[in-house]
C-alpha cells in the first residue's frame, strides 16, 4: 500500500504537471497571438497616422495627354510608391509611369513629390483622380478639362 | 493529491505572471506608439494651422526670360524653402532658384518674401480665362499711345513718358523738352529706352529716364522714320511709309534696306520683331498684317483686312514664352491675339474702352487706353506654390 500509494501520488503529480503545462502552453500560444496582433495593429495605426499625401496639381490646369498627377508625401514616414493605387474617374489605372522629384532615393521620402504619368487623353468636362497609398491613406482631386 | 494541486496551481500562477507581463508590455508598447503618433499628428496639424503663404506678385522679364514669383510667408512659423514646390501652367517645375532679399537660405521666416526665379518658364496666352482684367491706372495718363514693357511699363503720353511698375503702379514721368520734342514711338530693350523723336531720329535714354545720346540719325537712309522694332541684333525701322531699314543695335549705324516697297508691302505703319518680322501694312485704307523672315524674305500676308479695323499697334510676345503670339489693337476697343502664322487665338476686350491705342505683352498684356489709362490683362498662366506641409497659394499671371 505504501509503495503503491506513492506511485499513485507520483502519477497524479506528473499528470497534473503535464496537464497544467499543456494548459499553460495553450494559453501562452494565445497570448503570443494576441501580442503579435496588438504589435502589428499598433504598427499599422502608427504608420497610418504618420502617413499623409496630397495631390498638389493646379486644379485649374491639370496637364492632359498625357495626364500628369503630382503627389506630395506630407507625412513623416517613407512610402513605397510602387504600392500606390491610382483611380481616374472611378476606374483603377494600371498603365502609368512613376518618377520621383525632390530626392535621390528610390523611395518616396517625406516632402518629396512623385509624378504619375497616365498615357490618356481626357475629354472635356469634370474629372476626379484618387491616389491611395499602401496603407489606405488617400487623396482626391477634382478638376475640369 | 494535495501536492499535485499545489504544483499545478504554482505552474498556473507562474505562467499567469509571465504571460500577463508579456501582454502588459505589448499593450503599453502599442499604447505608446499610438500616443507618439497622435502627438506627431497633432504637431503636424498645429504647424499646418500656423502656416499660410501668399503669392504677392508674379512677373515675367523678357530680357532675361525669367519668371519671378514673390511669395510671402504670412503664417507664424518658419518654413523650409527646399521642401517647397512650384507649378507653372499646371506643370511641376523641377528647377528654380530661390532667395530672400538676395540671400540664399533654406529658412523662410514669417513675413519674409521669398523670390522664386524660373528661367525659360512655360507660360503662354490662354484664351479661356474668366477674369482677364487685372488692373487699370489712369491717374497719370491723358492720351496714352505707344507703350513698351521691360522691367517697367513705359507709356508714351503726349510729349512725356509715364513709367509704371509691372503691377500697374505709377512710378515716375520722363520729361525732357530738349531731347524729347515730339516722340511718336518707344521701345525698351536691354539697358535703354529708345524714343523715336520728331519723326527724324532715335534717342536713347537709360531706363531711369536720363537722356544718353542720339543713337540713330541718318537723313540719307532714314528720312522719315515712322515706327521701329528692336531685337538683339538690329533696329528695324519703317521709313517714309514705304520701306524697312535695318540699323546695327550696337552702333546705330545703317546696315541695309531690308524690305523694299511693292510686292507684299504697300504702306507700312507699324512693325514688331520676334522670330519673324511682322508688319502692319495699309492698302487703300485697309489694314493687313504681313510676315517676313528675319532676313526680309518670304513675305506673305497672314491676317487680311477682313479681320482688322482701325489697327494702331502690333506686338509679338517674348521669345521665352511657350508659344509666341501676336497682339494687335483692333477696332479701337479690343486686342486680337493670333498665332505667329496668323491663326486667331482669341480677343480681349474686358476692361477696355473704345479708345484703345497700344499693346505690349510679356508675362501680362499691357494696353494703353485713352479712357482707362494703362490696362493690364492676365495672360492666363496659373502659378501655384506649395510648401512643405501642403499649404499652397495660386495666382493667375
Amino acid at each position: 500500500m505504501g509503495a503503491s500509494g506513492a506511485s499513485t501520488q507520483l502519477i497524479f503529480f506528473v499528470s497534473a504537471v503535464i496537464v497544467a503545462s499543456a494548459v499553460v502552453a495553450a494559453a501562452a500560444n494565445s497570448v503570443y497571438g494576441i501580442t503579435s496582433g496588438i504589435d502589428q495593429k499598433s504598427d499599422n495605426i502608427q504608420k497610418e497616422m504618420l502617413t499623409e499625401i496630397s495631390i498638389i496639381n493646379d486644379p485649374t490646369n491639370v496637364p492632359n495627354d498625357p495626364v500628369r498627377i503630382y503627389v506630395k508625401n506630407l507625412g513623416n514616414t517613407v512610402l513605397n510608391q510602387n504600392y500606390i493605387t491610382v483611380m481616374l474617374d472611378g476606374m483603377v489605372v494600371t498603365d502609368y509611369t512613376l518618377s520621383l522629384s525632390g530626392n535621390t532615393s528610390s523611395y518616396w521620402d517625406p516632402s518629396s513629390v512623385i509624378l504619375i504619368t497616365i498615357d490618356q487623353t481626357l475629354a472635356s468636362g469634370d474629372h476626379t483622380v484618387t491616389v491611395t497609398t499602401e496603407n489606405g491613406i488617400m487623396d482626391r482631386l477634382s478638376f475640369r478639362i | 493529491m494535495g501536492f499535485s494541486v499545489s504544483a499545478t496551481m504554482a505552474i498556473f500562477l507562474a505562467a499567469f505572471l509571465i504571460l500577463f507581463s508579456i501582454l502588459y508590455a505589448s499593450v503599453t508598447d502599442a499604447f505608446d506608439k499610438v500616443t507618439v503618433s497622435l502627438d506627431e499628428r497633432y504637431d503636424d496639424m498645429s504647424e499646418r494651422s500656423q502656416t499660410q503663404i501668399s503669392i504677392i506678385d508674379v512677373n515675367y522679364y523678357r530680357d532675361t526670360n525669367d519668371l519671378e514669383v514673390l511669395v510671402q510667408n504670412t503664417g507664424s512659423i518658419a518654413l523650409e524653402i527646399s521642401e517647397s514646390n512650384l507649378l507653372v501652367s499646371g506643370l511641376f517645375m523641377s528647377s528654380f532658384i530661390t532667395d530672400i532679399e538676395g540671400k540664399t537660405t533654406d529658412i523662410w521666416l514669417p513675413l519674409e518674401v521669398l523670390t522664386i526665379t524660373v528661367n525659360d518658364p512655360l507660360i503662354d496666352f490662354d484664351s479661356d480665362v474668366g477674369l482677364r482684367n487685372l488692373v487699370a491706372n489712369d491717374a497719370q495718363l491723358s492720351s496714352p499711345t505707344s507703350l513698351s514693357v521691360g522691367e517697367c511699363a513705359y507709356v508714351l503720353d503726349g510729349n512725356s513718358i509715364d513709367v509704371f511698375t509691372l503691377t500697374g503702379t505709377f512710378s515716375f514721368t520722363i520729361t525732357d523738352s530738349a531731347h524729347m520734342v515730339a516722340p511718336s514711338d518707344i521701345k525698351v530693350f536691354g539697358e535703354y529706352l529708345y524714343v523715336l523723336d520728331e519723326a527724324s531720329h532715335i534717342d536713347r535714354f537709360d531706363t531711369d529716364g536720363n537722356w544718353v545720346d542720339v543713337f540713330v540719325s541718318d537723313a540719307t537712309n532714314a528720312s522719315t522714320p515712322v515706327s521701329f522694332a528692336i531685337d538683339s541684333d538690329y533696329i528695324y525701322m519703317i521709313d517714309n511709309f514705304d520701306h524697312i531699314d535695318r540699323f546695327n543695335i550696337s552702333t546705330g549705324v545703317f546696315v541695309d534696306q531690308l524690305i523694299a516697297n511693292g510686292g507684299t508691302m504697300t504702306s507700312p505703319i507699324d512693325i514688331t520683331v520676334g522670330a519673324y518680322i511682322f508688319v502692319l501694312d495699309n492698302s487703300s485704307g485697309s489694314n493687313h498684317i504681313d510676315r517676313y523672315g528675319l532676313d526680309g524674305s518670304e513675305g506673305a500676308q497672314i491676317i487680311g483686312s477682313g479681320m482688322l479695323s482701325s489697327t494702331t499697334d502690333i506686338s509679338v510676345s517674348a521669345g521665352g514664352l511657350d508659344e509666341r503670339s501676336l497682339f494687335i489693337t483692333n477696332n479701337s476697343d479690343e486686342i486680337l491675339v493670333a498665332y505667329e502664322n496668323g491663326t486667331m487665338r482669341g480677343t480681349i476686350d474686358e476692361g477696355l474702352s473704345d479708345s484703345v491705342w497700344g499693346v505690349d505683352a510679356t508675362g501680362k498684356i499691357f494696353v494703353s487706353d485713352s479712357v482707362n489709362g494703362l490696362v493690364i490683362e492676365r495672360l492666363g498662366t496659373s502659378v501655384k506654390v506649395v510648401v512643405e506641409n501642403g499649404i499652397s497659394d495660386i495666382i493667375m499671371l
